[in-house]
């Protein structure tokens, strides 16, 4: 995009690295919200969430019980280093990596016509359905967003 | 490279602390139920048919017990039989030993979910009780069979 002379072009590029700072910190503020209460619901009731994670039918008993000691513990950490600010990078990826496999599972789910709960935060969870598929959608894409945000930041820094 | 190590880091560090929190938290998932390598074949051995059961249940031959968690088991079960969650079983596998190895018991879930049934099977099996059965169908189809039903926590 043309701006005018040097002084333009470097003023127009630190409002937007103001406004990418501050979405990053909207994202960040608001993954960290999400990811710790989930992660909590799931902590204090596992047995209930292995029971939610054997419903996609896709793993078997075994293995959603590691997944229910694992995936909460996983979200509050990720929670806790996203507003921190520590590690920034690889842990907007995993956080990213976490939201594409969530909407595959719920998608999955949705085509098949499974009716089980989402078990997303515990026993405030939710049927799955279109409205599911759309939040963890957006989910994604905000994590998108901020993983772009993140590496974007960082490698101006660098 | 380093992002992959950091994301490693992360990933393994996340585990061990949700092992170590559901060895602490009484509702947690014990180590003893992931390490558990009961096969499904053998909770098929053990199996008892809803009928089969129903006989053993007329002729007082056979002890059933529940092994739903104990709010569960207060709103409805199979009159009487036992109360022995197996979140708590699990636990303290020694507090069988106030049974007799030579009866017969008729272990049951609100259906039958293999997994933790053929754990506590195992458990009873492990300390020499050889009379250990599995309902079919579970707790669920005893109540589709209209079959007698303990309300409350009477037995």
């Amino acid at each position: 995009m043309a701006c005018d002379g040097v002084s333009g072009c470097i003023g127009r590029r630190h409002l937007n690295h103001r406004l990418h700072t501050w979405i990053e910190w909207i994202l960040r503020l608001a993954f960290c919200i999400i990811l710790i209460y989930a992660g909590y619901e799931k902590i204090i009731h596992p047995t209930e969430f292995a029971k939610d994670v054997e419903n996609y039918r896709v793993i078997g008993p075994l293995l959603s019980e590691w997944t229910a000691i694992w995936i909460p513990t996983l979200e509050c950490i990720l929670g806790v280093l996203l507003i921190v600010g520590f590690w920034k990078k690889p842990v907007a990826f995993i956080n990213l990596c976490l939201m594409a496999i969530f909407l595959i599972l719920v998608t999955q789910a949705a085509i098949r016509g499974l009716d089980i709960e989402c078990g997303c935060f515990g026993q405030e969870s939710q049927k799955i359905g279109t409205l599911k598929v759309f939040e963890n959608f957006l989910f994604l894409a905000g994590s998108a967003a901020l993983y772009w945000l993140i590496r974007k930041q960082e490698s101006l820094a660098a | 490279m380093r992002i992959f190590y950091k994301i490693v880091v992360i990933c393994i560090v996340a585990l061990v602390i949700g092992f170590i929190v559901n060895q602490i938290n009484p509702q947690g998932i014990h180590w003893r139920l992931l390490f558990s390598g009961v096969q499904n074949d053998r909770v098929e051995e053990l199996l008892i048919s809803m009928d089969d059961a129903f006989l053993e249940f007329i002729g007082e031959e056979a002890l059933f017990i529940d092994i739903r968690p104990t709010d569960e088991f207060s709103i409805d079960h199979i009159p009487n039989s036992v109360s022995l969650p197996w979140q708590i079983l699990i636990r303290n596998p020694d507090m069988i030993k106030v049974y007799h190895p030579d009866e017969i018991y008729i272990l049951y879930d609100f259906k039958q979910s293999g997994r933790t049934l053929g754990i506590a099977a195992s458990i009873f099996e492990r300390r020499g009780f050889k009379n250990i059965k599995i309902l079919s169908e579970g707790f669920a189809e005893w109540l589709v069979m209209e079959y007698p039903v303990a309300l409350g926590e009477d037995t």
